[in-house]
């Protein structure tokens, strides 16, 4: 009988059929309804994520253009009790900001006036507030009083230098809360500027740019299990659900290892811009690029190896907590969502047979993850305007519709480090 | 039909409802897209058989390749016919027992009738490698034949 032919057994299995079983009816009847179901599911999870992000986005553009205006339309403002001044003197107060340090000569000129009981000092915090406020003084107690408005950020700083040993001859400057430092000489800037420096990053309403480069790799305990230690293959007991290779014949030759795969996420680069809330608070977000990278080998038949090659975009969105902030150096705490979207996989199989010549196939995917991350971050500032950063990071993907030949693709613990420079703006 | 197609494609019934359930819910889905003009048997047919394809691919890292076989050793002694010549139920059977790329290939050309050359698009493999698993195939079936005289040798042994 001829056996190299197409189709040479289609005669045989013609009429060959099995009656499926009732249940089978039940279950197409109830998939049915459930695919819609779960279509609709999918969706309403994506409109939600993509809807959350975008509220997210728009919330922090929001705020942050908030606090920007109030911040150009109101300065602290230090009120200076002093004799013969008066109203004039108010709406031609000396304005002294960090921008415009010539006038710190003439802060100190003013300064050196100044030789009167700290207590009677008064500081508020909006111009129109103080200006109200100066007036309903002025008039009822018939002082002068000079306005010296400086930016937030100085005043913030100042705030816990104790006053100490002031004789009247001293040039001071008043601090918020009715601190009072001595100033050396003449030509001493009445703040300390380095510092001031730092304290802008703490300042509230500033934007940070950054940019990272990270690894990740999957450290799911089960997976620990799976590799057996001296080969690293899988074992072929106590696999999880997505690697157990049902029905392949495995049960009656299960007896030697199929196949190892790994997994890895050897490389992400983000850049992120964060805007600061408060002196502690941040929130970021931006644009993520991730590369991941999984290799099956196998012991038996054509197939040697087959490595896929994944890309993603993702946009995270993290909210930042300042823990530990020095001059040289911050401690934060970082934790978001990652809204991750398939881009490409590139496939290369490799054969035993040397006939056979590597082949490669690059395909869309479709589908998305999201995954939750925390890291511990260490800051190390450079100057007033660059730091370096370094995270160690866990992300946890707690939903993804992926489809990937990748087997532990979907592999939910991952954790990984990263490292970064961040311009503060 | 359609089950029968599936027990051809599948390790198991249980394997074989699942691809014929997936079958049936995407031949629902898509009756609007027959266009009326061919038989519905060969429609529901290529849908069967493209649904089994497409499991396979879906699981192939897993299932693919699973069981070792030395293939060099391999030289059995029933003739290549001796699978043409088996009883249906026999030849399902270790069909079955084939693994699945094996038993993908072995079905698409020896019985569904493409060449190579198809098969090796369908699968997303080389016509190679479609070749040379086909042969693979063969042999493993050769070898079961094999097996099952050695058993009924024994069991005639036993029995005189």
């Amino acid at each position: 009988m001829q056996t190299d032919q197409p189709g040479s057994l289609k005669e045989k299995f013609g009429g060959f059929g099995a009656a499926p079983s009732d249940q089978l009816w039940n279950t197409i009847d109830s998939k049915l309804n459930q695919k819609e179901r779960k279509k609709r599911g999918a969706f309403w999870w994506w409109f939600t994520g993509v809807a959350a992000g975008l509220t997210f986005i728009f919330l922090v553009f929001r705020f942050g253009y908030e606090i920007g205006k109030r911040e150009s339309q109101g300065s602290l403002v230090i009120n200076l009790d002093e004799k013969s001044q008066n109203q004039q003197n108010i709406e031609n107060s000396e304005i002294i900001s960090e921008e415009n340090p010539s006038n710190q000569t003439e802060l100190n000129k003013d300064l050196n006036k100044i030789k009167e009981d700290k207590n009677e000092h008064t500081v508020h915090h909006s111009e129109s507030e103080n200006q109200s406020h100066s007036n309903q003084q002025g008039e009822s107690a018939n002082e002068e009083k000079r306005v010296i408005i400086v930016q937030p950020d100085v005043a913030v700083l100042h705030q816990r230098v104790e006053l100490s040993g002031v004789s009247g001859d001293e040039k001071l400057v008043l601090m918020p809360e009715a601190d009072v430092k001595k100033l050396k000489n003449d030509n001493e800037v009445p703040f300390e500027l380095n510092s001031v420096a730092i304290e802008k990053q703490k300042a509230s309403g500033k934007w940070e740019i950054g940019l990272n480069a990270g690894t990740l790799n999957t450290i799911n305990a089960s997976n620990q299990k799976v590799f057996t230690d001296q080969n690293n293959f899988l074992a072929t007991d106590n696999l999880p659900d997505e690697n157990t290779i049902q029905g392949s014949g495995l049960e009656s030759y299960n007896l030697q290892p199929e196949f190892s795969s790994t997994i890895r996420r050897p490389l992400f680069f983000e850049l992120t811009a964060q805007r600061n809330f408060g002196r502690r608070w941040s929130i970021a977000s931006g644009l993520q690029f991730n590369f991941i990278s999984g290799v099956n080998n196998y012991l038996a038949g054509d197939l040697q190896s087959s490595r896929s090659r994944f890309f993603s975009i993702a946009i995270p969105l993290a909210v930042e907590m300042d823990l530990i902030k020095r001059r040289r150096f911050e401690f934060n705490w970082v934790a978001g969502l990652n809204y991750e979207f398939p881009m490409v996989q590139h496939l290369t199989n490799t054969y035993y047979n040397t006939s056979i010549a590597s082949q490669k196939s690059l395909s869309f995917c479709s589908g998305y993850m999201i995954s939750a991350f925390t890291a511990p971050r260490f800051t190390f500032n450079l100057n007033e305007n660059i730091a370096l950063q370094f995270a160690p990071q866990l992300r946890y993907y707690f939903h993804q519709t992926i489809n990937s030949e990748m087997p532990l693709l979907k592999r939910n613990l991952w954790g990984g480090i990263s490292v970064g420079v961040k311009w503060k703006l | 039909m359609m089950k029968g197609i599936c027990l051809r494609y599948a390790s198991n019934e249980m394997e074989a409802e699942d691809v014929l359930q997936e079958a049936f819910i995407r031949a629902f889905k898509n009756l609007d897209t027959w266009s009326g003009k061919g038989a519905l048997g060969a429609w529901m047919r290529m849908i069967t058989v493209n649904m089994a394809l497409e499991q396979y691919r879906k699981n192939k890292t897993q299932k693919n390749l699973a069981v070792v076989y030395d293939m060099k050793e391999a030289n059995p002694l029933a003739e290549d016919s001796a699978i043409e010549k088996l009883g249906l139920d026999d030849l399902l059977k270790k069909i079955q027992k084939l693994p699945a790329g094996f038993r993908n290939v072995f079905n698409l050309y020896a019985v569904e009738g493409y060449n190579h050359a198809e098969i090796g698009e369908l699968m997303g493999t080389s016509e190679g490698t479609s070749k040379s698993q086909y042969s693979r195939a063969r042999v493993l079936l050769r070898q079961m034949i094999d097996e099952d005289v050695t058993k009924e040798n024994k069991n005639l042994n036993y029995a005189n």
